[in-house]
């Protein structure tokens, strides 16, 4: 029988805890034998809604306290989120649209599409004190490496992000 | 992360960049990024081929050095990113505006119909 995996990391919603983060998602993924596309996909989420948090979720200057949980079912990974910051559903978030010329292009506020795209689905919830976002990464079984089962991405159980 | 500058065939400037171009990397070469690339009329490739890893903030400074360089009447490409830098680069776009090459010849065609 398969025990459920399972990581959490706490960190301050510092920008020079990033590092620590890298490290956590580093050894969670040898834990969970995850392939790096599925690694890439993770990393790259997290770091765009910490780097957010980080940014917009503490505007009277405190330094929050972010919680990651990181578990593994049998075909997918949830990453869980949580912070003491202002609200925030990254699910309801408009997204500019994509550019149709450089001279149009917005520089930034690219950031949440990204989570949106790499992220099979995401789940807010607003907490008292904070926020509370669950992303579900479909991933191949340990050990295994189809490649069908990371081609088959589609939406999951939780309310799909896109 | 780092930058390194090259001067390439016809008069290209080669940027190498390499390293991790979250928050933290950016913030290490965005001040010099700009002055190469936004000071002067130039064609610029920038050589992504050692950025491991790129996130939104990485794409801010790229897309808006690229949009400063077209105002001077040069342009830029982008040089050879790895298969996740450049899943992310596709995913927001970037591809449409900014052409991405893999080879020096393509990257020649690309500055002669900006």
């Amino acid at each position: 029988m398969a025990t459920e995996m399972s990581s959490q990391i706490v960190m301050q919603a510092k920008l020079e805890q990033l590092p620590k983060l890298e490290r956590w998602l580093e050894a969670l993924a040898v834990e969970f034998l995850l392939p790096a596309s599925v690694v890439h996909r993770i990393d790259l989420c997290l770091t765009e809604l910490v780097t957010n948090l980080i940014g917009y979720g503490y505007p009277d200057g405190t330094v929050g306290t972010v919680r990651i949980h990181g578990w593994r079912q049998a075909e997918q990974v949830l990453i869980r989120i949580e912070d003491d910051g202002v609200p925030f559903d990254p699910t309801a978030y408009v997204s500019p649209g994509l550019p149709s010329s450089l001279a149009e292009a917005a520089v930034g506020g690219r950031g949440i599409r990204l989570v949106r795209h790499f992220a099979d689905a995401l789940h807010h919830v607003r907490r008292v004190e904070g926020n509370e976002l669950t992303l579900v990464f479909r991933s191949p079984g340990a050990g295994a490496h189809s490649p069908a089962a990371t081609a088959a991405r589609e939406p999951v159980s939780l309310d799909s992000a896109r | 992360m780092e930058l390194a500058v090259q001067d390439l065939d016809s008069g290209v400037l080669g940027i190498n960049l390499s390293g991790r171009m979250d928050i933290i990397g950016t913030q290490q070469i965005d001040l010099k990024f700009t002055m190469l690339v936004s000071t002067r009329k130039a064609q610029i490739l920038v050589d992504l081929s050692n950025v491991t890893f790129i996130a939104s903030i990485g794409i801010r400074t790229l897309v808006s050095n690229a949009k400063a360089q077209r105002l001077r009447g040069g342009s830029m490409v982008l040089y050879k990113p790895n298969n996740q830098v450049e899943e992310v680069l596709r995913a927001t776009g970037i591809d449409t505006i900014i052409p991405i090459v893999h080879d020096f010849d393509a990257a020649r065609g690309a500055f002669a119909s900006p």
